[in-house]
């Protein structure tokens, strides 16, 4: 088997480094948020928005969204899987704290706009997901092709991680800044991306997985 | 590998030939000395084939590796389980229904050297199920496992039996 192995071997470029992966599927998620802003129109109020409590929790989509993105890319390589434990730490912690802050900071805070009808959460949380689309698709290509031992965790860390992006992405269009919107609407928006995005994407990727490697599976 | 992976195909024979023992005792330990640790180890051979594009030289090798072994050792523990458990229960109950009279058995003192020769979890399987004739239920409790486990153990016991022995059942 061996010598069949090398007999059949062909050169290989070594998949790139996983920060560049990792900019580059930023990248995707900032020019969908741009083009999907454009299209509904940009409805950025800078009225409250610059408050730090609702800047913790952007920054807390943020960061759990890079490090959603890092962590299922990590999972797509063997052995970097304390990196890819690291970063779900890293996110699970960050949209820990913005809900924290979503709660104790903001709780007493008088609205910035009038309250938001409950269906514009809905609206927002779709816009989250939709953004998070393309992204989220980039990542499962990316571990189709590494041919990613951990299927689940890459679908699930990269449909919750877009999608928390998506959620701040969202907010470039949506006019609402009251507490409850807020947390419905755009803090849900990774548990909107994993219970929304998690299936397509796990097809996605083993009908991927499937063309490149037909006898594996 | 670095040679490997533009295309040096005698340095690639030469790392896979490294390789095999390494990865053979690795999985032969994993596997808890389970027959199809040969099997397992063609699969880590080949995946190190489709993944070798994945391995970057700043990083070691070793934790590279470690993963695709660990992780074909898991895929082929679960797939173990779910044969399990699609598998008609009639083999299971047969094991329950019939324990062995050694005595009644010309092979006793084989079938007594081959159970010797089986690691220790599957010995104690049979041994509970077959000779002394407990249920799935009083096995695993008995072994402190769970009766997944136990008939995991068992069923693997009573392959490697059979290789022991040859075709005739024991």
């Amino acid at each position: 088997m061996i010598q069949e192995l090398a007999r059949g071997l062909t050169p290989v470029r070594p998949v790139p480094r996983l920060r560049w992966v990792t900019l580059a599927v930023i990248g995707l998620w900032a020019a969908t948020s741009w083009v999907a802003a454009a299209w509904l129109g940009f409805e950025l109020r800078t009225e409250g928005t610059l408050r730090t409590g609702l800047l913790a929790i952007y920054a807390g989509l943020g960061v759990s969204g890079v490090a959603g993105v890092a962590a299922a890319l990590a999972a797509s390589i063997p052995g970097r899987e304390a990196l890819c434990r690291n970063a779900l730490g890293v996110a699970a912690g960050a949209l820990a704290l913005a809900a924290g802050v979503a709660t104790g900071v903001l709780w007493d805070s008088p609205l910035v706009n009038a309250p938001a009808p409950d269906a514009t959460a809905l609206r927002c949380l779709a816009l989250a997901c939709a953004v998070a689309a393309l992204p989220a698709v980039a990542v499962i290509g990316f571990g189709a092709w590494t041919h990613t031992f951990r299927p689940l965790v890459v679908v699930l860390a990269a449909a919750a991680g877009t999608a928390a992006l998506g959620g701040i992405a969202a907010k470039t269009s949506c006019p609402y800044g009251d507490l409850r919107h807020l947390v419905l609407g755009h803090l849900l928006a990774p548990a909107a991306g994993a219970l929304l995005l998690t299936l397509p994407l796990f097809l996605a990727l083993h009908r991927l997985r499937l063309r490149r490697d037909p006898e594996r599976l | 590998m670095i040679a490997a992976q533009g295309g040096d195909r005698a340095a690639y024979a030469a790392l896979l030939e490294e390789l095999l023992p390494f990865v053979r005792r690795r999985l032969s330990a994993q596997l808890g000395g389970d027959p199809a640790a040969d099997d397992v180890t063609q699969q880590v051979l080949l995946s190190v084939h489709r993944a070798r594009h994945t391995f970057r030289g700043e990083r070691g090798f070793s934790p590279w590796l470690n993963a695709i072994v660990r992780n074909a050792a898991i895929s082929w523990r679960r797939g173990q389980s779910r044969e399990l458990a699609r598998r008609d229960d009639s083999e299971v109950e047969a094991l329950e229904a019939a324990p062995v009279a050694i005595a009644d058995h010309g092979r006793s003192r084989q079938l007594q050297r081959a159970l010797e020769r089986l690691p220790v979890k599957q010995r104690e399987a049979i041994v509970l199920l077959k000779l002394e004739g407990l249920t799935i239920a009083e096995a695993a409790r008995r072994a402190q496992v769970s009766q997944g486990a136990i008939k995991l153990r068992a069923h693997r016991g009573y392959r490697a039996l059979r290789q022991l022995l040859g075709p005739e059942k024991p």
